[in-house]
């Protein structure tokens, strides 16, 4: 099922919106359990959108695309009157009073939201272990993670309790996780999407995509929440997609297509079974006549170095809000000794621990003395990254390559060693700090202990190029999927 | 930039801890100093590049500064639901502690 075939059903009156509901609430309620993939369902709120919907449709009330569609949201992103917790005690209690600009929309496209999604804590992290709830697991393997930070979401897609998932990516936060769960995973362009109601990391980074089953379901919700909305200064006005995820489905001619393949990307520690999967999905462009060149990224080792300053220092200033006075989550002494003591018992208490490690990371970035030879040096290794990308786009459309060096690791396998952790994203973090977008889609499966784990294919695109990424996408999961 | 074995004292992680607001305890703080030493030594690779003559950047594409138009400012009005939130009030206030001693 995916949501242009669930949309069909629905537009023929085959199934009604209800019934639907129902079907993905039964499997929810079924595979929940297991995967702890919410941190909330609204059951009863999912139902009465539903019942509009079947309503509107009896009444031929004009009904978006995606009426009907049962999706589910990542907890930090504002659904109003709903929780928003980032994953993290200190906004446990918290109750959105507003809707991000994505859940508007969604809403104005009479969507159906199921519930709120569990991530690592403020989304850092690439497991979802580090949620100040729950750990979620991988419905591939239970034992293994489902990758994060967006890691409930996509579980809600890959365990088909929703047919989409709003996700965040600011170091590869929806790829990876849509590599190890087998599904399709959009991180838009820096400025394609609005971050008003996103609960932010690092602003400079953070963006908001989708998790789907297809690569043209995942071209429907883009198109649908993407583009300017008066509340976010970056998104582009050259953000605008009319028509996208029909343009993407007509056939491409693949001789056009000028391919680069990073060297750095196979220089670094890859498994071997995933390279061989990425290599053959390279192959299967070459055999469809596209042109693949090597290219070079020579500062790509640096990206995730220089990505570990700039986050944490960012995220300092943005966790700075927690503060014990705006929001629920207030810790006092037992002798009221003012203001001072409401901030550092609340974060002292609030924040697990990768926020604490890394806003103390950067507040020593950031601090008087070590500014320029961390922060500032980062910004330029920063303009480097970014330069590397100018230069090679000048002579090719796209680039292809893995998403992770590994498939799903096992739950607990990296959770003590936070540097280890934050080499998952090697081959994600980099399209962050270049403000480009990426999509991560499903190019095989590798075997591990007698269970098949999946792998996925990444395709990196030009600013606001999202149609002939998604149009690249589009066509190898049709064509490959063919040899599978 | 420090140097090949990066270390952070005890006091230093005292002081950022400060800096960022946190209240940690002393075996808080000393994992923090063993994790920080850790990360820290991580992205001192940095150190390596030739940034010489390159500007910073703060990320964003071609980003332009927006400036609303005059009188155009959008009310959020008043939502219940901020009401909820916060942690200690008085009527439609939220309350809190007195920074101004006299």
């Amino acid at each position: 099922m995916t949501i242009k075939k669930a949309a069909k059903l629905l537009q023929e009156k085959q199934i009604s919106a209800v019934e639907l509901a129902k079907a993905y609430l039964e499997k929810l309620k079924q595979k929940e359990p297991e995967l702890d993939a919410f941190l909330h369902v609204c059951e009863k709120q999912a139902l009465a959108k539903a019942e509009e919907v079947d309503l509107k449709r009896q009444r031929r009330e004009k009904l978006g695309f995606l009426a009907g569609i049962p999706y589910a949201v990542k907890d930090n992103i504002l659904v109003q009157g709903m929780q928003a917790t980032a994953g993290s005690k200190i906004l446990e209690g918290y109750q959105a009073s507003y809707d991000a600009t994505v859940i508007s929309r969604l809403k104005q496209a009479d969507a159906v939201i199921f519930g709120k999604t569990n991530l690592d804590e403020f989304a850092m992290g690439a497991s979802t272990e580090q949620s100040a709830f729950k750990t979620t697991k991988n419905p591939w393997d239970v034992s293994r993670v489902p990758g994060g930070s967006s890691g409930g979401s996509a579980v809600a897609v890959a365990a088909n309790m929703s047919l989409f998932a709003l996700g965040t990516d600011t170091g590869g936060s929806i790829r990876q996780p849509a590599s190890f769960c087998g599904i399709v995973g959009l991180r838009p362009s820096y400025g394609a999407v609005s971050r008003h109601g996103i609960i932010s990391l690092a602003s400079s980074l953070d963006q908001v995509g989708c998790f789907a089953k297809t690569v043209e379901d995942a071209a429907i919700v883009f198109e649908t929440i993407a583009g300017k909305d008066g509340f976010d200064s970056t998104v582009s006005p050259k953000a605008f997609y009319p028509g996208l995820s029909e343009k993407i489905t007509k056939t491409l001619d693949l001789k056009k297509l000028k391919i680069g393949v990073p060297k750095e990307f196979f220089e670094l520690g890859i498994d071997p079974d995933v390279k061989k999967l990425i290599e053959s999905s390279i192959d299967w462009f070459m055999q469809a006549g596209a042109k693949v060149q090597e290219i070079s990224l020579p500062h790509m080792k640096y990206s995730v170095p220089a990505y570990y300053i700039i986050l944490p220092a960012e995220a300092s200033a943005n966790l700075a809000r927690y503060d014990g006075i705006r929001y629920p989550l207030s810790k006092r002494g037992e002798s009221d000794r003012g203001f001072r003591e409401i901030y550092f018992k609340t974060k002292g208490r609030g924040f697990g621990p990768e926020p604490r490690r890394r806003i103390m990371i950067g507040t020593f970035c950031l601090s008087s003395g070590y500014y320029d030879a961390y922060y500032s040096r980062a910004q330029k290794v920063r303009r480097l990254i970014k330069s590397d990308f100018e230069k090679a786009f000048e002579k090719i459309d796209l680039i292809l390559g893995p998403v992770s060096p590994y498939p799903a690791f096992r739950i607990g396998e990296k959770i003590n060693d936070p540097v280890a952790m934050y080499l998952a994203d090697i081959y994600t973090g980099l399209v962050n700090m270049a403000s480009l977008n990426g999509l991560s889609l499903p190019c095989g499966f590798v075997e591990r202990e007698g269970k098949k784990l999946p792998v996925g294919l990444q395709i990196i695109g030009k600013h606001f190029n999202e149609e002939l990424v998604l149009a690249t996408g589009h066509q190898f999961e049709r064509g490959h999927a063919a040899l599978a | 930039m420090l140097s090949v074995k990066t270390m952070i004292t005890l006091e230093q992680v005292k002081h950022l801890a400060d800096l960022a607001h946190m209240e940690l305890s002393e075996t808080e703080l000393k994992k923090l100093q063993k994790e920080m030493e850790q990360i820290l030594d991580y992205i001192s690779q940095l150190e390596e590049v030739d940034v010489s003559g390159i500007e910073p950047v703060a990320g964003g594409h071609e980003l332009e500064n927006v400036v609303r138009e005059k009188d155009a400012a959008v009310s959020f009005g008043f939502d219940e639901n901020m009401l909820l939130q916060f942690p200690e009030k008085q009527g439609d206030y939220n309350k809190v502690p007195k920074i101004i001693e006299k």
